[in-house]
């Protein structure tokens, strides 16, 4: 074992004499004291200090002789204080208790009601409890929203004319499902005349026009037909103004009278149809075979 | 106590009884530590009175057979340093890690009354090394229930003592010298 110097055991003196040394140094050190004047002085001071504080005489000789009656006094008026908080509960009395605390809490305050303990629907469901549950229930509601939203602006507002038919016809879908996109024979009447057109009549390829709504599709503004076939699947017909082929000239050149454009995406098919003054744009989607998709253009363009 | 007894619920009762039986023994204890941490009785009395309302409000936390002192000292540290805290916010130039003025400041007459000088010499401490001295050497805790109840690294605590030792004997020394 090596001999340890003088300053390393005055180092560890302090430790030592609290016994928090590990056994191994523990033991270096009294090898070290026994044979060390100067080391084991200082060590006997420590432990002279160790026992000034622990005996009663020593640190303690003026609050001693009091402190049990103080001590009793402190009890007497704590369980007064206790007593007299439980006999008048307020329903208030826990709403400063926060999330953000770390081990305990700030001073209570000597001025409001204090803490009891909880009854009623708080002994069930305590103060913490029901303000997780908001927190998990402003954030479920949050992220909704912004997938929501989100999903909105990717259907109607990105990409191109073609591909963005696709999005607009699926997310449509879904909230037609779920009633959003519902209107009285009234409305589809009233927005029908404000476009100046008519529903096409898509029988002939067992498509049942459904209503209409107001939509977007790559910012472009469009009213959006929804027709169901026999299966109950949704066929989409959206027109477009003059704003629309405009977008559509943009992204794919040169736009002739009655050009027919074709997109698959899955079993998706997309067609646009750009009318014979080209004022007007017709874009289909759904899953349509191609002889659907000739008979629904032909219907479009003959109008 | 008021004659007139507030009516509880049973339920309270009892956990008011469970309350008072394991914690107002620590209460002698957690006074005599806060009387030589703040070096002032009225002040350490309202602060054990605070610890023990707080240890009342947050009874239900407390795990049944865990420390129940160790809980209660690191609630009173924890009031001892915001107080502390909110004393520094209020007056910065009276900083309580100045020991001559904390002195000056807080023991008034009490030196006198010890006659060894350890309180008078403990008061000079920075209140930092007072109590960590008075968590290990006074009520026993071992290193590492100080380290958790002040929330510090053992290694600080290990030094904080180290140090404060030194500082202990030479005050000591010097009173002695003093008075000799």
């Amino acid at each position: 074992m090596n001999q340890m110097q003088c300053t390393n055991v005055r180092e560890l003196l302090s430790t030592y004499v609290d016994s928090e040394l590990d056994p191994v140094t523990s033991l270096r050190v009294a090898n070290h004291l026994e044979g060390c004047v100067g080391c084991r002085q200082e060590f006997e001071q420590f432990a002279q200090l160790n026992r000034l504080f622990k005996g009663a005489a020593g640190v303690f000789v003026d609050i001693e002789p009091t402190l049990t009656g103080r001590a009793k006094a402190i009890n007497d008026r704590v369980r007064n204080k206790i007593l007299s908080e439980l006999a008048a509960v307020s329903p208030a009395h826990d709403q400063d208790d926060s999330l953000s605390e770390e081990f305990f809490p700030p001073v209570i305050k000597k001025t409001s009601p204090a803490t009891a303990h909880p009854v009623g629907i708080k002994r069930w469901f305590p103060p913490k409890f029901l303000k997780k549950l908001a927190l998990v229930a402003a954030t479920v509601v949050l992220t909704t929203l912004l997938g929501f939203t989100g999903l909105i602006y990717w259907a109607h507002y990105s990409g191109t004319l073609m591909a963005g038919t696709v999005r607009t016809h699926w997310v449509c879908t879904q909230l037609d499902h779920l009633g959003l996109y519902r209107t009285t024979p009234e409305q589809t009447q009233n927005l029908l005349l404000r476009y100046q057109i008519q529903a096409p009549d898509l029988s002939a390829v067992g498509l049942k026009f459904q209503g209409v709504h107001q939509c977007k599709i790559a910012k472009a503004d469009f009213a959006h037909l929804v027709y169901l076939d026999h299966a109950n699947q949704t066929v989409s017909v959206f027109y477009g103004g003059q704003e629309a082929i405009v977008k559509l000239r943009e992204q794919a050149g040169t736009v002739t009278p009655q050009t027919v454009f074709t997109k698959q995406d899955g079993n998706m098919r997309v067609t646009a149809v750009c009318t014979a003054n080209q004022d007007h744009l017709w874009m289909v989607a759904g899953v349509l075979t191609p002889e659907q998709i000739q008979i629904v253009t032909n219907s479009i363009c003959l109008r | 106590m008021s004659d007139a007894v507030p009516v509880t619920q049973p339920a309270d009762q009892v956990r008011l009884g469970n309350f008072e039986s394991q914690v107002f023994s620590h209460t002698p204890a957690l006074l005599r530590t806060a009387v030589r941490m703040c070096g002032n009785a009225a002040e350490a009395e309202d602060i054990v009175q605070d610890t023990l309302l707080r240890a009342w409000k947050y009874w239900d936390r407390f795990e049944p057979g865990t420390n129940c002192r160790a809980w209660l000292f690191r609630i009173m540290i924890n009031v001892i340093h915001r107080r502390r805290e909110g004393l520094e916010a209020v007056a910065p130039h009276l900083s309580m890690s100045e020991p001559e003025m904390t002195n000056v400041l807080r023991f008034e007459s009490k030196i006198e009354m010890d006659e060894n000088g350890t309180a008078a010499a403990l008061a000079k401490l920075p209140s930092e090394y007072r109590e960590v001295l008075m968590l290990v050497l006074v009520e026993e805790f071992s290193y590492k229930e100080a380290s958790a109840m002040l929330n510090i690294p053992m290694g600080t605590v290990m030094s904080r003592l180290h140090r404060a030792r030194q500082m202990m004997m030479k005050f000591l020394k010097r009173g002695a010298s003093q008075a000799g």
